[in-house]
């Protein structure tokens, strides 16, 4: 009985720290454009995970373009052909709504010879990690003062200047 | 400025125009296809 | 400022449209209150114009970044300034945070900023340098215009607008159409288009998300886009003369002639270099990538398919050299284009061959040169004179801001790229502008857009125009 036990331990043990490091071998390293694009030559043709918040969607005749982006300035195009199974997207990037941020997997082209020389991933899967959602985007009461006091300021100043005689005789 | 822009001659001209771009984008794919060639 | 403020109104972006509503009022107080204190009963002489024209543009720098500033995407004023600069001169390099999440009411504002500055500077360019720089600038149809300016500067200024609003008009739809096709929704298709079609025709750049051109996957809405901003770079006044019935003057002109070129020239360069390092697979992407950027470089656009550190990591060190050169040399005069301008780059060559004749003819033979523009002109010594001189004055602003970059660690080839490209308002990056870029570069490269765009004439009044105010200043006091 005791060596049973032990041996579930051991399995279990054992299990508990292979898991993760067959999960991320299975689950190809998540990288940023910026690392794409620095290293385009590096990860040419490798399959490679993204992550990022759609932009948009632009359906076309052989699959569907997602523009994803995933920092300050930084969004990679990344292509999902048609027999790939796409998720429903709720929300895209909007001003006043925040887009799901999708997780894909696929294969990073430096130059991709489908797309004429884009720089694109192909996917091959496509996961929605959060849903998007209306953002508040509420007006600033300060805001409004600073509106009114200017508004203010400003009829001053074009009255004195439209009653000024100077004013006539120049036309 | 003697001559005069009628609606029928600025259209013509834009056409004039459109097509003297494309012919230039045209060159361009075709030096891109030469050198390819050379290659 | 009230069209994006509409334009926010449109989309429900209510906090975007109050920022703009704040800036209208501020624009409107600063320009009363300096109306109020500076009315005077003397007209204006030329110097007076000169420093106008080029103190206006600081105001308007200042003044337009106002809407960037509240909108927080802006990491400090100088970086709004930046900006408004950039949108102004129709140069395109930006320092503005997260792009892809702004509002319409801003993307609006700023591919307005390149369309207005672009049309601005089409008028100040004809009308303010007609007659100056020894001949080099005689870009209108017909003879002596030094007499009647005035009837002929509303002339002008409304069949720039003209044209160009037809042509808005056209593109927004072209591209809105191509747009659509490609997948965008309908209502947001044709902002995409008028958005594009102003970074074109204007050669700004700007696009309305941070991937530039990319975000389209589209070689339609790309080849639209080269069509206009090829037309964008022409001279006006080679636009009125053929949409007046001259259309052969397209073949004719020498600028024309010399920007197809030199475009030929700089992508076989181009194509040298991205052959020799193996970058595409085929012809098709080659053009793709490699004609457009060169395209967009040459024409002083400043759109782009690639990414900006491809130009680094992958094109090269010659494939970068070359688009330089394309930059630098630019687009037509009395255009929205930078750069030494095709039509300086004719007489040029034109002056050296005519030299060469001369050595090469007998001592008594009389040898002129002739360069056509609109009609047939004799190429005198004071045209290329003039051509020469503003070619060497970009070529020391290019090398100036160069120089800062590599001072600050950039390597050469990234910092001269950079620089080149504010100089001649382009607006193609190869990484270097960024936010946290040094000061002092942001400020040369303002300056080097200021200038660039100017074309040095302003910029040198109104610094001469403050030095001697001040001069006589100091006498003032001495003989007090």
């Amino acid at each position: 009985m005791k060596k049973l036990c032990a041996m579930l331990i051991i399995v279990a043990l054992a299990v508990l720290i292979a898991a993760p490091v067959l999960a991320s071998a299975a689950q190809p390293l998540v990288l940023s454009t910026n690392e794409l694009v620095e290293n385009s030559y590096k990860w040419d043709g490798k399959t490679v995970s993204f992550k990022g918040e759609v932009l948009d969607l632009m359906v076309r005749e052989d699959g569907t373009w997602m523009n994803l982006s995933d920092g300050n300035n930084t969004a990679m195009g990344v292509f999902v052909p048609k027999g790939v199974t796409m998720p429903v997207i709720s929300y895209t990037e909007d001003y006043r709504t925040a887009g799901d941020v999708v997780l894909i997997t696929g294969v990073f082209h430096r130059v991709c010879v489908q797309h004429e020389g884009e720089t694109d991933i192909h996917a091959v899967s496509v996961t929605v990690l959060t849903r998007g959602s209306v953002k508040a985007n509420p007006i600033h009461p300060d805001r409004v003062v600073w509106f009114v006091v200017l508004a203010g300021l400003l009829g001053l100043v074009m009255w004195l200047y439209y009653r000024k005689p100077g004013h006539e005789t120049k036309d | 400025m003697r001559a005069t822009v009628s609606p029928r001659r600025g259209f013509l001209g834009m056409l004039t125009e459109v097509a003297f771009a494309c012919g230039l984008i045209g060159l361009g794919f075709v030096v891109s296809w030469l050198f390819f060639l050379g290659r | 400022m009230v069209i994006p403020m509409v334009t926010s109104l449109v989309f429900r972006e209510w906090a975007s449209a109050l920022d703009f509503a704040i800036s209208v009022i501020l624009t409107l107080l600063v320009g009363y209150t300096l109306a109020l204190i500076s009315r005077t009963k003397n007209t204006p002489g030329l110097t007076h114009a000169m420093v106008i024209a080029a103190g206006s543009w600081l105001i308007a720098m200042v003044l337009s970044g106002v809407p960037y500033m509240l909108s927080g995407h802006m990491k400090s004023f100088l970086d709004a300034c930046f900006d408004t600069m950039s949108g102004y001169t129709t140069t395109g390099l930006f320092l503005l945070q997260d792009l892809d999440h702004i509002s319409q009411g801003l993307n609006m504002w700023r591919h307005l900023l390149t369309y207005v500055g672009g049309q601005g500077i089409v008028v100040l360019a004809l009308t303010f340098l007609i007659g100056s720089t020894g001949g080099a600038f005689k870009i209108m149809v017909g003879e002596g215009k030094e007499e009647k300016l005035e009837p002929n500067v509303r002339h002008i200024a409304v069949l720039i607008w003209r044209i160009s609003l037809i042509y808005l008009g056209v593109g927004t739809v072209v591209l809105g159409l191509i747009a659509m096709a490609n997948g965008i929704k309908p209502y947001l298709a044709f902002f995409h288009g008028a958005y594009i079609f102003m970074s074109a025709w204007s050669t700004g750049g700007f696009a309305p998300y941070s991937q530039n051109m990319l975000y389209y996957h589209s070689s339609a809405m790309e080849i639209a886009s080269m069509v206009f901003f090829i037309l964008g770079s022409f001279n006006f006044a080679l636009h009125y003369a053929v949409w007046s019935g001259n259309r052969k003057e397209i073949l004719r002109n020498v600028e024309i002639v010399s920007f197809t070129i030199t475009v030929l020239t700089t992508f076989s360069l181009v194509c040298l270099a991205l052959i020799q390092r193996g970058v595409y697979p085929n012809a098709v992407a080659l053009f793709r990538r490699g004609f457009f950027q060169l395209i967009s470089g040459h024409t002083t656009t400043g759109q782009s398919n690639i990414y900006a550190r491809t130009f680094v990591r992958e094109w090269g060190p010659l494939g970068m050299l070359a688009t330089t050169i394309a930059m630098a040399i630019g687009a037509s005069a009395a255009s929205t284009g930078g750069g030494f301008k095709g039509l300086r780059m004719g007489i040029i060559v034109k002056g050296i061959a005519t030299d060469i004749r001369k050595l090469l003819s007998p001592e008594r033979a009389v040898v002129t040169g002739h360069y056509h523009h609109l009609r047939d002109s004799v190429l005198s010594e004071g045209v290329v004179k003039s051509a020469a001189l503003i070619v060497v004055l970009y070529i020391l602003i290019y090398v100036v801001g160069a120089v800062v970059g590599m001072a600050y660690g950039y390597p050469m080839a990234d910092a001269l790229f950079e620089s080149v490209s504010a100089g001649s308002n382009t607006g193609l990056s190869c990484g270097v502008t960024q936010a946290t870029m040094p000061t002092l570069m942001k400020i040369v490269y303002i300056l080097e857009m200021w200038m660039g765009r100017l074309e040095f004439l302003s910029v040198f009044t109104l610094f001469g125009f403050i030095a001697t105010s001040f001069r006589s200043m100091r006498h003032g006091k001495a003989a007090a």
